[in-house]
């Protein structure tokens, strides 16, 4: 039983620990994605210079090159570090399987990221010396490695999406090109490309000593590398079809956020597209700063909301199929129903309330919900059970998946969940110093009952299935 | 564990510990180049000496240096997750918004590193000094909080007790001296980095030769402040690789006293022994972190457990592919580099 590893559990005041990793994951993805774009829109410069004979882009592709390195190399690999230390604190045991089971994916692509430091770094210092031919040979690498970062990443958060494949040895391959991960890495390079183009549209409007129709050239020579996202709608219906039916449903009206969401990205993305073929590259508008900028926004607000969309639409897992959004497995489920879920977890209250139930009850919530939950912030847990009467918060939080189906199904036993309701009734009537708990057999009874009723497979799942597993007391 | 780290040990343990500890040896050289080299750029910055060598060498440096730190920091820091999993979670857990300082710190250590090499000996004095030691702040607190996270990783009697008090430091009184040997160890590893690239042999012997000093007082501090049960850990395999420390550390001592005293450069004698002494460091910490979890049998057992489960997992061929395509493409390319710029004009 001590298989289960019970971490300490943090507590971010008022913001729910999806935002926490949310923001730092918008931000690096960002960065990151435009390091990969702006590479390949460098190897089209440096090629234009060589082959071409193309001064300005040449000097242009110099300039743009440091903002690159200087941004992306040490902002995008510490967010980096910084996504992964924030998902520890999230959820220690989602990321520790990820390890487990993609080890050597993540340690090739520790590779690709080492190839794209050295060769960048190396254009950086040398290239002013160096013939055209090797210059573009080590933007080429930079170009490569930086993309193939993303396609092993790509295979891995794709995985957490759907999975496919059974799960254990043997198995990584399987995982790793899993249903989404070909539309996933698609929708991915061709965000990295229109990030690096926009990029490099505002720069080519900052530089300084250059004419307008100097500057109305390069604009279009950066605006090649915006034209794949007008196919974007395309890989968007691509994506979404490979996704499960489930996830799905949450994009199509299941979850008003997720749908808002998904609305945005193909709207910004959609508008974006259009005006770079029929603005800049058709009608040969001069793109100046400010818009370069509110597109970018644009850009920002569209990959922003993609993310939103690509880590809610696993609810209630984090890993598909294999880890719900608490930590738990569905193993777990099935024997905590049966044993409780706290009963061994080590790790103190930080403010004890003053019985042990109510205690107990603390801990569940801090196991089981605390990942989507606060107590009274956002979407705190005190709002959304305001109106409930005792037994219809034993009959919802019992069948949990069932009251909304991106929540996991509830894994404790009926004294378990009587604590929990117990602990919800105390906070709503102030935390009183003495609380007597008023629970009689009857009650347990019932959160027997309801719980054998809500079964412990998921919602898609429960609905397909008649009910399998007991509760236990 | 009676052999020398990793020998001795389960296959699978010993493979992914051995791994940990090649790939930290390599963090820990550039770690310690800028470490090392931006408390030296203080130094120079505080004595007014706008037009030093050494200070233009690691102004220059540096920034390239820290990028590759942090790219080499992130292959320990996968192998840690796989070699000891729960600790390096536990401890970033209860180290929290403590422990992620050091990103934002980092950042803005890379940021003042390149402002320095922008403007080079162009700044006002006062910036001189002020630049150098902010950005040693952010280097040390980023250096502190990883020994600070290592210790706690395995002192696991303090968690409960932190997690229950909210208290995101820890304040064993093994980190500062432990902290204080590696800044200590960081002066011969960028005096050296330095010597290969300067003709400063002299002053980079002095600053080796005070590192070395330094390393030797805080280890003896680090002992006194070790529990009885901790200073058992270094027996066997673990004494066998402090004596391969202090034979490094001997050897690189008298290869800097023929720097200093005969000006004799002996690269084929520092850097191996330099080497020997970084990796018995890795080495060392790895064996004794092993041997923390000696009294906690069930803990090990998992441990143990879960290196096998990892080991069964595939993708490593692919990663040693991988691996020989990237070392031949760098040779190439680095070659080539190489040939051109010893024709360029700014040869
Ligand atoms: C200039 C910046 C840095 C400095 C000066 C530095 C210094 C150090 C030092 C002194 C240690 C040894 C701690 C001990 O054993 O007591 C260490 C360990 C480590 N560092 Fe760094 N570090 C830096 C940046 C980074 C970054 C950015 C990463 C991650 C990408 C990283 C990853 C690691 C890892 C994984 C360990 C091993 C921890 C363990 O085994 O418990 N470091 N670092």
């Amino acid at each position: 039983m001590q298989d289960f590893p019970y971490y300490p559990v943090l507590d971010f005041g008022p913001a729910m620990k999806g935002m926490v990793i949310g923001g730092i994951g918008v931000f690096h993805v960002f960065v990151a994605q435009f390091a990969i774009g702006g590479g390949w829109l460098l190897c089209l410069l440096q090629w234009r210079s060589w082959k071409r004979g193309d001064a300005l882009a040449r000097r242009f592709l110099d300039s743009y090159f440091r903002v690159l390195v200087l941004i992306s190399f040490v902002v995008g690999a510490l967010t980096g570090v910084g996504m992964w230390l924030t998902s520890i604190q999230v959820s220690a045991r989602t990321i520790g399987m990820m390890v487990d089971e993609f080890h050597w994916i993540w340690a090739t692509e520790w590779l690709f990221f080492l190839a794209e430091v050295i060769a960048g770094y190396t254009f950086y210092r040398y290239a002013s010396r160096l013939t055209d031919s090797t210059r573009f040979l080590l933007l080429l690498v930079y170009s490569l490695a930086a993309w193939g970062s993303l396609f092993w990443i790509n295979g891995i958060l794709s995985w957490q999406l759907t999975p496919g494949g059974e799960h254990g040895v043997g198995s990584v391959w399987r995982g790793f090109f899993n249903p989404s991960f070909w539309p996933s890495l698609v929708y991915r390079s061709f965000v990295s490309l229109t990030l690096g183009g926009l990029a490099a549209l505002a720069v080519v409007q900052a530089m300084q000593g250059i004419t307008r129709e100097e500057r109305g050239h390069l604009a279009r020579t950066c605006s090649l590398v915006l034209v794949p996202m007008t196919v974007m709608p395309l890989v968007g219906i691509w994506y979404v079809s490979v996704l499960p039916e489930d996830s799905r449903a949450w994009i199509t009206g299941g979850s008003a956020l997720m749908t808002m969401a998904f609305g945005i990205a193909v709207a910004a993305s959609s508008l974006l597209g259009l005006y770079v073929v029929f603005g800049v590259l058709w009608k040969r508008l001069n793109v100046s700063f400010a818009t370069a900028m509110l597109l970018l926004g644009l850009a920002f607000g569209a990959s922003g909301a993609g993310e939103l969309v690509r880590e809610g639409v696993r609810k209630p897992y984090t890993i598909r199929d294999l880890l719900y959004a608490n930590s738990l497995t569905q193993d777990d489920v099935e024997r905590f129903r049966v044993l409780g879920s706290v009963r061994d977890d080590p790790w103190p209250l930080r403010e004890p309330a003053p019985t042990a139930s109510l205690q107990t009850g603390h801990r569940v919530f801090r196991l089981q919900c605390s990942v989507c939950h606060t107590l009274n912030g956002a979407n705190g847990v005190d709002h959304l059970v305001e109106t409930w009467r005792p037994d219809q918060m034993r009959m919802n939080l019992a069948s949990l998946q069932h009251t909304k189906s991106f929540m996991p199904p509830f894994a404790g036993n009926a004294t378990e969940l009587e604590a929990l309701v117990q602990f919800l009734l105390w906070r709503r009537s102030g935390e009183p110093g003495e609380w007597t708990d008023t629970t009689t057999r009857e009650d347990l009874d019932k959160n027997h009952r309801w719980l054998v009723e809500a079964t412990t497979a998921p919602r898609s799942l429960a609905d397909q299935s008649t009910p399998k597993q007991g509760g236990g007391r | 564990m009676d052999l020398p780290f990793p020998f001795g040990l389960p296959f699978a343990s010993a493979f992914y510990g051995a791994l940990l500890a090649l790939t930290f040896t390599m963090h820990l050289v550039f770690a310690q180049i800028v470490l090392g080299g931006t408390a030296w750029l203080a130094i120079l910055g505080i004595k007014n000496a706008p037009h030093d060598s050494v200070a233009q060498t690691l102004r220059n440096w540096l920034p390239f240096a820290l990028g590759i730190a942090i790219t080499l920091g992130v292959a320990p820091l996968l192998f840690l997750q796989i070699v000891d999993k729960q600790g390096f979670y536990t401890a970033g857990l209860l180290g929290s918004h403590r422990f992620m300082a050091i990103l934002p710190a980092l950042i803005v250590g890379f940021y003042l590193l390149y402002l320095q090499k922008k403007l080079g000996n162009m700044a006002h004095r006062s910036w001189r000094v002020l630049l150098p030691i902010l950005t040693l702040l952010a280097f040390t607190l980023t250096g502190y909080s990883w020994s600070e996270q290592h210790v706690l990783a395995q002192d696991r009697d303090v968690w409960a007790s932190m997690y229950a008090a909210s208290r995101m430091r820890y304040s064993g009184a093994e980190v500062l001296p432990r902290f204080l040997f590696f800044a200590s160890t960081s002066l011969p590893t960028v005096a050296l980095a330095v010597l290969l690239l300067t003709s400063e042999a002299k002053r980079c012997a002095g600053v080796a030769w005070i590192g070395i000093a330094g390393m030797l007082v805080s280890a003896a501090w680090l002992f006194g402040t070790m529990p009885p049960s901790r200073l058992a850990a270094w027996s066997g395999g673990n004494l066998a690789w402090s004596i391969a420390l202090a034979a490094g550390l001997a050897t690189a001592a008298a290869g800097w006293s023929l720097v200093r005293f005969r000006s004799r450069i002996r690269p084929a004698l520092l850097v191996p022994s330099w080497l020997v002494v970084v990796l018995s460091i890795a080495a060392l910490r790895e064996g004794l972190r092993i041997a923390s979890l000696r009294t906690r049998g069930a803990a090990r057992e998992q441990l143990v457990r879960a290196h096998e489960r990892a080991f069964e997992v595939g993708g490593f061929p692919v990663f040693v592919l991988f691996a020989l395509l990237l070392v031949c493409l760098l040779a190439w390319l680095s070659r080539r580099v190489a040939r051109e710029l010893s024709r360029s004009p700014g040869a």
